[in-house]
């Protein structure tokens, strides 16, 4: 059973308002002043107020409903309200309010600084649909719908809102078929081929026959040679384990792609890489888990199914919400979130000191590492003039600086790729396909 | 709950903004009084005058939003409520000085002729047509007519005052029925004003 809808208040409407002070204040100087002459401006206003005995419903209810609370980015969330009323009303007018949040513009200063973006706003008999693009990933609040209520005259108004509550936008995945594997594969059937004997399809080696080994793996060609039997031998199939690490202590944002007009900024790329790699590693029944780094470390043990891509964008999800964020120091990672042997991806824009810090703990702990640079684009003075030799000289110390880092990361022995969201993400990967990613030896 | 939405009036308004700004600089004109000024006019006048069609071309803009201030400053609340400064501003600016009887005749049509020229950007169509009649119209004309006949009695010719008399009691007569009637549609059973009332009522 519903609760009860409590009675509304009704005020003055900005009609009543303005007939009221006109007829006061031409009334008020005829009669205390003698101004005769404004009558004629009191009658009008009069007549109009006293014209329609106004009528309106004890008690409204607005109730929202949103069906998809979960999309994926660049989708647009459709939302109905549905107005009820025991009584005749005049007329409605509805406005949607967008959810009050910080600014967010730096590339695209039009942009309302909402993660959500009003489509369309109808009213068709007793319900306002209203369209909500939603155009990047995360968890954002919706807004409300207010809803103006006049009575039948227009002289009274009663006001109304909808709370919309939040939608979830899941990362579009960016497009990658490569899988990189490592050297060591943990002791799992998969489709990869290690670099042990098993009972795989890739032939390794011929060797003698022991007792044990099957007739069909006999080679007879070579046992005829040899004169006596020789067997031949497989790669093991494994599958792989690999693990995303996503970087969110910096979150830069970079100028918009001329063919992709979704927003972007270092969190969004990292985001959608993890998302496609996450993809293509499920495509291959491979284990693939998730950590983010943000004020706190969130993770996601490595797994393997469909299920499991959306459980890997649920845990992304906390990254973002409406534009908040969360700080904190960066502890050491759990060990059992990792997984030995696994292969770790780290999206960063290697910003940060301690996710630098992070990178040599894992590599000191003898996993294989892949970093993905997703910062494309260099720093540029804020302010519109020319740059000056101070921009110039801070510009060259920031290049020093990264320069040191990737120098500290290649001293590690760890890879570090270049990737700009843009092109795909195979492109980046494919110099690291040649060999088997290895991690230091403990 | 009725259909009628007043959303589609504000793209019309935006476009019309010298409509608004002349009709303002109008009011100002008719209110200050130039048409029936001594010249040359003093100093005061004139700044009078010009303060006057300022504030009033701005006034005049309609405020199609929703009557929501963020906060309770001077400013922002005359933002919202600058058409009701407007006439409130009209009438006193009218009521400082004795004008005309035709003078006071323009002045209530332009103060009416405002007022609801505002119902027309503010109000949706369907509503309006029940809100204000074709009826109401002619009574609102019979009544600033007769009573600016009324008022200009006492000062007028006497050759002037039967035609007079005359006007304000026809004017009278004709806003009482208009009036009459356009209470007598609302209220009459089986009528247009009261089917769509019941028609209005939503599931509870």
């Amino acid at each position: 059973m519903a609760p009860p809808v409590p009675p509304i208040s009704w005020r003055p409407s900005q009609r009543a308002m303005r007939l009221l002070t006109a007829a006061v204040c031409a009334l008020v100087p005829a009669i205390v002043f003698g101004a005769w002459w404004c009558v004629p401006l009191a009658a009008v206003p009069l007549l109009l107020l006293t014209a329609h005995g106004g009528s309106h419903p004890a008690r409204i209810r607005a109730e929202a409903d949103v069906p998809d609370r979960r999309c994926f980015e660049g989708e647009t969330v459709t939302a109905t309200i549905r107005l009820a009323a025991d009584a005749a009303a005049g007329w409605t007018r509805q406005e949607y309010l967008p959810p009050r949040l910080r600014d967010f513009h730096e590339f695209d200063p039009t942009a309302t600084p909402s993660g959500v973006r009003l489509e369309s706003l109808e009213l068709t008999g007793a319900v306002i649909t209203v369209r909500l693009l939603v155009p990047r990933w995360g968890r954002w609040s919706l807004g409300a719908v207010a809803v103006d209520v006049y009575d039948t005259a227009g002289l009274r108004v009663a006001a109304l809102q909808a709370d919309l509550g939040e939608v979830e936008a899941f990362p579009v995945p960016a497009p990658d078929d490569t899988v990189l594997v490592p050297q060591r594969f943990p002791d799992r059937f998969g489709e990869h081929s290690a670099r042990t004997p098993g009972e795989g399809v890739e032939f390794i080696a011929v060797r003698p026959y022991v007792f044990g080994d099957r007739q069909r793996r006999i080679n007879w060609p070579a046992t005829t040679r040899r004169r006596e039997l020789q067997v031949n031998t497989f790669e093991a199939e494994r599958a792989a384990e690999a693990v995303v690490v996503i970087d969110a202590l910096s979150d830069l944002p970079q100028p918009p792609a001329t063919e992709d007009l979704r927003p972007r900024s270092t969190l969004d790329i990292a985001v959608r890489g993890a998302a496609g790699l996450a993809q293509a590693y499920l495509k291959a029944h491979d284990r693939i888990g998730v950590v983010t780094l943000s004020g706190r470390v969130q993770w996601l043990t490595p797994g393997s199914g469909n299920a499991h891509l959306y459980r890997i964008a649920q845990t992304v999800m906390d990254l973002r919400k409406d534009f908040t964020y969360e700080t904190g120091g960066l502890n050491r990672l759990p060990t059992r979130v990792l997984p030995r042997g696994a292969l770790i991806y780290v999206f960063s824009p290697l910003l940060d000191p301690g996710v630098v810090e992070a990178i040599r703990d894992l590599a000191d702990r003898g996993h294989p590492l892949v970093v993905i640079d997703v910062l494309a684009h260099e720093p540029h003075p804020t302010t519109a003039g020319k740059p000056d030799h101070l921009d110039m000289l801070a510009l060259r110390l920031w290049r020093l600086d990264r320069q040191a880092v990737r120098f500290v990361l290649g001293e590690l022995g760890v890879p570090v790729v270049n990737w700009d969201g843009v092109a795909p993400l195979d492109l980046a990967l494919a110099p690291l396909l040649q060999m088997p990613v290895a991690g230091r030896a403990r | 709950m009725s259909q009628e939405t007043a959303g589609s009036a504000e793209q019309g308004s935006a476009l019309n903004r010298p409509f608004w700004a002349g009709y303002g600089v109008a009011m100002a004109v008719m209110g200050v009084g130039l048409p029936f000024w001594t010249w040359p006019p003093d100093f005061t006048d004139v700044f009078v005058l010009l303060a006057a069609v300022g504030t009033f071309m701005l006034l005049a803009q309609p405020y199609l939003g929703r009557p929501v201030v963020a906060s309770m400053r001077l400013h922002r609340l005359a933002v919202v409520h600058r058409n009701t400064l407007l006439v409130g501003l009209f009438a006193v600016l009218v009521a400082t000085h004795q004008p005309p009887v035709w003078a006071a005749g323009v002045d209530a049509v332009l103060l009416a002729g405002f007022l609801l020229l505002m119902d027309l950007v503010s109000i949706p169509a369907a509503t309006l047509r029940r809100l204000v009649p074709p009826v109401l119209v002619i009574g609102l004309a019979a009544l600033i007519a007769g009573s600016t006949a009324l008022v200009a009695l006492p000062a007028s010719d006497a050759s002037y005052r039967p035609i007079l008399a005359a006007v304000a009691a026809a004017a009278a007569l004709a806003a009482g029925v208009a009036t009459a009637f356009g209470r007598a549609e609302a209220r009459r059973v089986g009528s247009r004003g009261t089917d769509h009332q019941k028609q209005d009522r939503s599931p509870r």
